[in-house]
């Protein structure tokens, strides 16, 4: 996290960096260095590591979630077309001059996201049981469809073309403490809210009929997941836009080492998602200075092979 | 210890189990028989409100299955499906564990006693020496009974499982039956099998419901019900029966 703070794309140094960033604990003079290094720090590095770091959890403690409910290793809010939702809601929020409302953005990014997962639940159901593979391709589907119409407003509101990509894109840039605020209390509560049913989405993990029989209200808990990772998602896209695969890649290494069960994975999967968000920040503002590569970029970069690549091992198991 | 009043259940337009009425006393074990696509499934899948029904009622021990929570039902009956499709990795003893959820508090870590009961059910099971393998590698009987230790974990007077033996060799499907036996006799457990073997049912079953295309036919002592004249109508075969051993003729 100091990491984070520290390096930038802005041509400061890291010994000033690191004075400005101590100075309120050892009162070291900073008045030689500029006063506009010690804003940059203050106000736009250290919100967005803070911002990086909550959105790191929350994604990747949804995807754990939505891995759990769906019981598919393959489900994460990216990939399900929730966080596509919640882009096509901020865009429209956008375009529609919704920006200065109370929640207008973040509203409508809810309001779409949870559409999306409600299509998609409603196309992969049979009956009480949803197929998982119909699953998977719906959310692809949302997640072109979703795309599609944000190109659309792209095209009609060439003004604004800018701050639409912004969200199609997934970038830290644009983060203040302002943006903090809500983040932090629906991560902080959805982390709660899954921790307290990590039981029950063990017993989910093996299948709902076993959940159903051990005295899991199956339907009530996967209710109430679905609601608040929605919100955790919408929420963080609201911010930073798109963000992919997070929700996928932290899980599953996480899975790797200290095994399935949920309660062990929660917390590793919140500090794994905080590591993985905020390196890939750095390098996303690192990389090409002066110019940065949108931070949704870099998550893909890792994840798509690493969806590649899980997608082969699910085939092998099938050949097995 | 289960009264069922005219239970029919509907999928869509086709009526899997039609006006069910029966009864089924504590402490024995009862044999559910009949041809694929009888209702066999569904009959246990509804005795256990997996999938709730809608026409009929069911009364555990006197009360409407509809008004128990579900903790308080998982505490009152144990399931084995017919198939457990694994898709993560869980250890023998985790999956074991899983039967004491009716029991514990969220955020509530496992306690002594838990393991206790646990690590009890899965030596009757003889599966505690598996606890530490990953319950995707254990073979078809182990895993079973690995399955039937998580439902004796959940300490339940009513244990129901759904074909427990039709995939197993016949050394594994007489060991499943002599320890479902001896869970009966010990714990006075009521137990419930769908069974597809006749000789089995015949051998462990203290009486027998037969279903035919929805509609409950027959029911009552094993002997009594599993005649040359049932099965012929019912299952389509001919057989001898001399005593307890029922010989195929074709």
């Amino acid at each position: 996290m100091i990491l984070s703070c520290i390096v930038g794309s802005g041509s400061i140094s890291v010994s000033d960096s690191l004075k400005v960033l101590l100075s309120p604990i050892f009162e070291t003079n900073t008045d030689q260095i500029n006063q506009g290094i010690s804003y940059i720090i203050f106000n736009i590095r250290i919100p967005r590591t803070l911002f990086a770091a909550l959105a790191g959890a929350g994604l990747s403690v949804c995807g754990l979630a939505f891995q759990s409910i769906f019981r598919n290793p393959l489900s994460d809010p990216y990939i399900l077309g929730v966080s596509s939702g919640a882009s096509l809601g901020a865009t429209l929020a956008i375009v529609l001059g919704m920006e200065s409302f109370f929640l207008g953005i973040s509203g409508m990014s809810f309001i779409f996201a949870f559409l999306s997962i409600f299509i998609i639940i409603k196309i992969a159901s049979y009956g009480n049981r949803i197929h998982t593979t119909t699953l998977l391709l719906a959310g692809i589907s949302i997640n072109f469809l979703a795309s599609a119409f944000i190109s659309l407003l792209m095209i009609l509101n060439q003004e604004q073309i800018e701050k639409i990509v912004f969200w199609t894109m997934g970038s830290l840039s644009n983060i203040s403490y302002n943006s903090l605020v809500g983040v932090s209390i629906a991560v902080v509560i959805g982390v709660l809210c899954i921790t307290y049913n990590a039981r029950s989405l063990n017993a989910l993990l093996i299948d709902s009929q076993t959940a159903k029989s051990l005295g899991v209200n199956v339907e009530r808990t996967k209710r109430i997941i679905l609601l608040i990772c929605t919100l955790m998602v919408a929420l963080i896209v609201s911010e930073s836009g798109v963000i992919g695969f997070i929700g996928l890649v932290v899980p599953h290494i996480v899975r790797l080492i200290v095994g399935s069960d949920n309660r062990k994975m929660i917390p590793f999967s919140i500090l794994g998602g905080m590591i993985f968000m905020i390196s890939s920040d750095i390098i996303s503002r690192t990389l090409m200075p002066p110019s940065e590569i949108p931070v949704g970029s870099v998550t893909a970069l890792i994840g798509s092979p690493f969806f590649i690549y899980l997608l082969f091992n699910a085939k092998k198991r099938l050949n097995q | 210890m289960i009264q069922v009043k005219n239970l029919t259940y509907t999928i869509g337009q086709k009526e899997i189990l039609r006006n069910i009425n029966f009864q089924i006393e504590k402490g024995k074990i009862y044999g559910i028989l009949g041809t694929n696509g009888s209702g066999k499934s569904t009959l246990l899948k509804a005795l256990s409100r997996i999938n709730p029904v809608k026409n009929g009622t069911i009364f555990i021990d006197k009360k409407d299955i509809n008004s128990y929570s579900a903790k308080k039902l998982a505490q009152t009956i144990a399931v084995v499906p017919q198939q457990t499709n694994l898709m993560f990795d869980f250890s023998a003893l985790q999956i074991a564990l899983m039967g004491r959820i009716p029991y514990q508090k969220p955020l509530y870590s496992d306690s002594k006693e838990d393991f206790q009961i646990v690590k009890q059910a899965m030596q009757r099971t003889n599966t505690w020496h598996l606890r530490d393998m990953n319950a995707k590698n254990l073979s078809g009987g182990e895993f079973q009974r690995l399955i039937i230790a998580r439902a004796l974990s959940q300490q339940t007077p009513l244990l129901m499982l759904d074909e427990p033996v039709s995939s197993l060799d016949i050394r594994h499907q007489f060991d499943i039956m002599n320890l479902l036996k001896e869970i009966n006799t010990q714990t006075s457990a009521t137990i419930l099998i769908i069974i597809h073997d006749l000789n089995l049912a015949m051998k462990y079953c203290d009486e027998v419901i037969l279903l035919n295309k929805g509609d409950l036919v027959a029911k009552g002592l094993s002997k009594q019900v599993l005649t040359q004249e049932n099965i012929s109508t019912h299952f389509g075969i001919k057989v001898h029966i001399n005593q307890d051993y029922l010989q195929i003729l074709g």
